[in-house]
């Protein structure tokens, strides 16, 4: 995985970079709509939603145009600016229009985790996003026994559920959310 | 709102309906009670809908663990970069071609992955839009075909392999024929020992069908490593006739399979 982010890095980030700076984007922005877009890419790829019909270099672009005219219009900057662009936010390829289209929803989702407590993050990301057994966890919290990282997960799935459901924003997009994941 | 607050009553456990389907989804369940659930998602709608919702939270988990992945990664990038930037690009322009950079990427991408269970890909996944049972197109009439061919021509897959049990003398279509019968009943472990046994016929005859199905079984039986060099094989020959079949993306998503 580092390798693989960091040949991206160098391989796409001055290309890609310069359409948001030319496009009213700041080196920050070109920044984190990079790093959206590589984040939504390994995504694709390892949902085998990346068919390759397009090279990774067209796939990329794509996806950064269309993020950061998402992000504009989020922004909800000037009118013009939005009307002048809204025409070029159509996608040649469906992995990224179905992207675009849940894009919000996903965002709301990550900030959902942000407002987890840190010890049910580490416990999360540990099981589903490191993949670790309940072994392994338990070596790195020092935990009682396994049945007790058990639990504490549980809890913190239902906590997050608890914290899922009360987002109206994000109930709204759930839908949305839903459909991209299927 | 939670769909319902009554905890829901298995063999050894008072569940909420929220921590039976976690459990049901890690697979923490005995046999009967996952049946049970599996049940209860049949019958009620509101249940499925909270078991989706949970599967998305997991989703997200993932995400945000793959986005705090690409920032520290990132993070450390620019660490270095400041450090030394000759030796980042450096890198960079060791990967000279296109093709094997692009290939790289994808490969480390999911290799580099820990939790695989989030890997759709799989080699029955990339057989099932390749395989076609092959037809037998002969311009003889069918009363000069032999009994195993005119099984064959017929779809008589059953037959076709009776026939080749019953009888002491093959030729390498006879092989080549009872393979795709065995295919034909998802059996590609049988079908490689034909095509094998075809292959090793000098006269080339079905050399390339032998080479594309072969290819396919080992695929089908995730014998990723015996598979692999065929397509290559018929990848790079042009006038291969299975040539067109086997692209370079389909080249790259065979080294993503999971070995």
């Amino acid at each position: 995985m580092d390798a693989a982010v960091r040949m991206l890095y160098g391989s796409y980030f001055d290309f890609l970079g310069i359409y948001v700076q030319q496009h009213s984007g700041s080196d920050a922005d070109a920044e984190d709509v990079f790093q959206e877009v590589i984040v939504a890419f390994i995504d694709l790829v390892q949902r085998d939603k990346f068919r390759g019909e397009s090279s990774i270099k067209t796939f990329l672009f794509a996806l950064n145009r269309n993020i950061w005219l998402n992000e504009l219009k989020k922004r909800k900057r000037a009118a013009a600016r939005e009307t002048k662009y809204e025409h070029e936010q159509s996608t040649e390829d469906p992995g990224v229009e179905h992207y675009i289209g849940a894009r919000e929803g996903r965002q709301q989702l990550m900030e959902v985790i942000g407002r987890l407590g840190s010890v049910c993050q580490q416990i999360l990301l540990a099981y589903y996003y490191e993949g670790l057994s309940m072994k392994q966890i338990l070596e790195q919290l020092k935990y009682e026994n396994e049945q007790v990282v058990r639990n504490k997960k549980h809890k913190c799935m239902k906590k997050l559920d608890e914290l899922i459901q009360s987002d109206a924003l994000l109930a709204n997009n759930l839908k949305a959310i839903l459909h991209y994941e299927q | 709102m939670p769909i319902t607050s009554k905890p829901y009553y298995t063999m050894n456990n008072d569940f909420t309906n929220t921590e039976l389907l976690n459990r049901y989804l890690d697979k923490e369940l005995d046999e009967p009670d996952m049946e049970q659930v599996e049940k209860r998602l049949r019958d009620e709608t509101s249940l499925k809908i909270e078991l989706e919702r949970l599967k998305l939270a997991r989703e997200a988990v993932r995400l945000y663990g793959l986005k705090e992945k690409v920032r520290s990664i990132r993070a450390d990038m620019k660490k270095n970069e400041q450090k030394n930037v000759k030796s980042q690009k450096g890198i960079v322009r060791n990967l000279t071609r296109w093709s094997m950079r692009v290939a790289a990427i994808l490969i480390l991408l999911v290799a580099g992955m820990g939790a695989y269970e989030y890997i759709p890909l799989s080699s029955k996944k990339m057989y099932d839009p390749l395989y076609a049972p092959y037809e037998l197109r002969s311009t003889r009439a069918q009363e000069n075909l032999s009994p195993l061919e005119s099984a064959f021509s017929k779809k008589d897959y059953a037959n076709t392999i009776t026939i080749f049990l019953s009888t002491k003398q093959h030729s390498t279509a006879d092989y080549f024929f009872t393979g795709i019968s065995y295919m034909e009943f998802n059996e590609p472990r049988e079908a490689i020992q034909y095509f094998q046994a075809a292959l090793k016929d000098s006269s080339g005859l079905y050399k390339d069908e032998l080479e594309y199905y072969l290819a396919l079984s080992y695929l089908y039986t995730h014998r990723i490593k015996e598979a692999k060099p065929l397509f290559e094989k018929i990848h790079s020959d042009p006038n291969h006739l299975f040539h067109d079949k086997v692209n370079n993306w389909f080249l790259m998503k065979l080294s993503l399979v999971r070995k």
